[in-house]
């Protein structure tokens, strides 16, 4: 085999390994800066990332399609109309009963019981 | 010398009426921490099970909260303030609304996710092994949650704010037409 050529092949390989193992490199350090950031947790709870179809749909809040114009003199009949959808739109969280309440991580929810001193002496 | 005697005995029983219920509390305080990191230890799959499950609904109630908080300010808060503007008619209350809203959805997004991190954090802690570990790191995620939850209600009061500014707004131009 022509000396060169050995060599050619030889580079081929390395430049073809290195890149690879530059491409693993940037990759796991973008997931590492994806994951400490917390934007994981983000794109984890948006609308369109829930596995299921149903999910997604019961998940997505308001379905309202009111959208208030931006143009348009100040009318009461239209300010009547806001606040109606205004307020269809904001008893979609009233759904959501207490949320994040505190309880959820009780020691009680979370089945951490404290035995009775009579317990422990038996 | 009888009254320094009778006022020692005094002070003696003072003291002892003192540290010994302090006493008796602080060793009942640990035998209640040591129960507790026991029943950790013993109950540790069912009480990841217990918390894989409320991260899971908290995903889920923070998918449905971003959404309505998203369409509310989209499609009701700013369009209105950015019609009083056009017509030279800012009203200060729904402005000031508005900026405690867009302020409080960005603390929420950023609550949430430190919140999620330590979670992610206390789920992956072997609570059998290391019981203590994990208590610290759920006191951690109760705070985050009780911070969490402060968010939320915060912008409901907003919301309710939102709602009776506009109505006053109505009832003013009622009575002005």
């Amino acid at each position: 085999m022509d000396p060169n050529e050995h060599h050619g092949r030889r580079n081929l390989i390395i430049l073809g390994v290195s890149a690879i193992s530059i491409a693993i490199v940037t990759s796991v350090i973008e997931l590492w800066i994806y994951r400490s950031s917390g934007d994981i947790y983000l794109d984890r709870s948006r609308p369109g990332y829930l596995p299921d179809i149903d999910e997604a749909k019961e998940d997505a809040g308001s379905s309202s399609n009111y959208t208030y114009p931006e143009n348009g003199s100040l009318d009461v009949d239209e300010l009547q109309k806001y606040l109606d959808a205004f307020k269809e739109a904001s008893e979609h969280l009233d759904k959501i009963d207490d949320p994040y309440s505190p309880d959820s991580l009780s020691d009680e929810s979370l089945g951490i019981f404290i035995e009775s001193s009579e317990n422990q002496k038996n | 010398m009888v009254s320094i005697s009778r006022s020692s005995i005094i002070g003696l029983a003072v003291m002892l009426l003192v540290a010994v219920p302090a006493f008796v509390l602080a060793y009942n305080a640990q035998a209640i921490e040591t129960a507790e990191l026991n029943s950790i230890s013993r109950g540790c799959s069912a009480i990841k099970q217990t918390l894989s499950q409320l991260q899971y609904a908290d995903l889920r109630t923070r998918t449905y909260l971003g959404s309505t908080y998203e369409s509310i300010a989209n499609n009701f808060v700013i369009p209105l303030n950015l019609r009083l503007v056009k017509l030279n008619q800012p009203d200060p209350e729904l402005l000031a609304i508005q900026a405690d809203f867009t302020d409080l959805q960005v603390k929420f997004r950023s609550i949430y996710t430190e919140y999620m991190r330590e979670l992610d954090g206390l789920i992956n802690i072997d609570c059998s092994s290391r019981p203590e570990d994990f208590y610290k790191q759920l006191e951690v995620v109760r705070a985050h949650r009780s911070d969490l939850h402060e968010a939320t209600a915060r912008l409901s009061e907003l919301v309710d704010r939102q709602y009776a500014a506009v109505a006053a707004l109505k009832e003013k131009l009622s009575n002005g037409s």
